[in-house]
């Protein structure tokens, strides 16, 4: 796999991994299928069940091509912000963690991470996640991302791939040294 | 810089992805990309109601499957003409332009409604386009046949 820079002014301080076979890194790779009207049309139909009990949940209603709607619109919003940042930089983690994501108040059950909790940033609540780890101070690499229209990632497969990813993210980095104990979290980060 | 920071920084590659130029081409174009998605969503929908896959509308229209393929992700710009061929093959309206009332019309009918009967009478004729090429929604599905 290969670590990418994404934002890396003044100093690196977010990467994304590339897999192996992959022409492309993950942020890239997710938000391609993000803005494909017939991908985002087939996942909803295949996990419209979901999608309605999200709507139930949070108050709000969707029709499939709305939900198609809606996640083209956050992902562009949060294209906005990253690329803001690549150009002009981050100077603090505060500013990573609430200027650049939105994490969840989320519990995983019988999670073995730490979900980081600050408030939200955006005015809309959104299904699209990053995930990432954070390996030293200021400094995160993306592994993936996910539609998650479940309460927690071991629900659905496709969430549950999500953390195998990091897991293999975690245990190369740890072969290479490239991890400071003291730092190591890993994040799920709502965007 | 820490350790871990130099190490990273010289195994890490550039992004030659090209993520943001293509963020920032969208966000340029974003009105008629947002049209050109809505559209691909229509046609999704249309060729699932009449069984129809993606190859048989590439085969009607006489072009590629690729071509399709693109439309379908809702990245061209498409012409009037692709669109009245799209429309033709698949039996819908993808566009359209919005009916609109002229101020002629007002006043025209507020003359005979105080007066009883039709009156010469001299207007401005005040046209309100609204949204050009407004596309149905999914909630007036049938706008052409409203029309």
């Amino acid at each position: 796999m290969e670590i990418v820079r994404i934002i890396d002014a003044p100093e690196p301080v977010l990467y994304a991994v590339q897999y192996t076979g992959e022409e492309i890194h993950e942020l890239y790779r997710n938000i391609d299928l993000w803005i494909d009207p017939e991908y985002l049309r087939e996942f909803f139909k295949t996990h419209e069940k979901d999608l309605k009990s999200y709507c139930e949940f949070h108050e709000v209603f969707y029709s499939i091509n709305d939900a198609v709607r809606k996640t083209i619109n956050d992902i562009e919003n949060l294209e906005q912000v990253l690329i803001e940042k690549a150009e002009n930089g981050i100077s603090d983690e505060e500013e990573i963690l609430e200027t650049l994501f939105k994490p969840l108040h989320n519990k995983e059950k019988d999670q073995r991470y730490a979900l980081q909790e600050s408030k939200a940033t955006l005015d809309e609540e959104t299904w699209l996640r990053l995930y990432a780890i954070r390996i030293d101070k200021h400094l995160y690499v993306i592994t993936g991302g996910a539609i998650k229209l479940t309460e927690t990632m071991n629900e659905r497969d496709h969430t549950k791939t999500e953390l195998k990813k990091m897991d293999q993210v975690v245990q190369y980095l740890r072969n290479e040294d490239l991890i400071n104990e003291e730092e190591f979290e890993k994040f799920e980060l709502g965007i | 810089m820490t350790d871990i920071r130099k190490k990273i920084e010289e195994i890490a590659i550039d992004d030659t992805s090209g993520w943001k130029e293509d963020a920032k081409y969208r966000r340029a174009n974003r009105k008629w990309l947002r049209k050109s998605q809505d559209i691909a969503l229509r046609i999704l929908d249309v060729l699932e109601e009449k069984g129809m896959q993606q190859k048989d509308l590439a085969e009607a229209l006489d072009v590629s499957p690729q071509q399709i393929s693109k439309i379908v992700k809702g990245k061209q710009n498409l012409t009037l003409e692709t669109i009245s061929k799209l429309e033709q093959v698949l039996g819908v309206e993808l566009v359209g332009v919005p009916k609109y009332q002229t101020k002629m019309d007002v006043d025209k009918k507020e003359v005979k409604t105080s007066f009883g009967k039709q009156k010469r009478q001299r207007v401005a004729v005040q046209v309100d386009f609204g949204d050009v090429f407004k596309q149905p929604s999914d909630s007036d599905y049938n706008y052409r046949n409203a029309a």
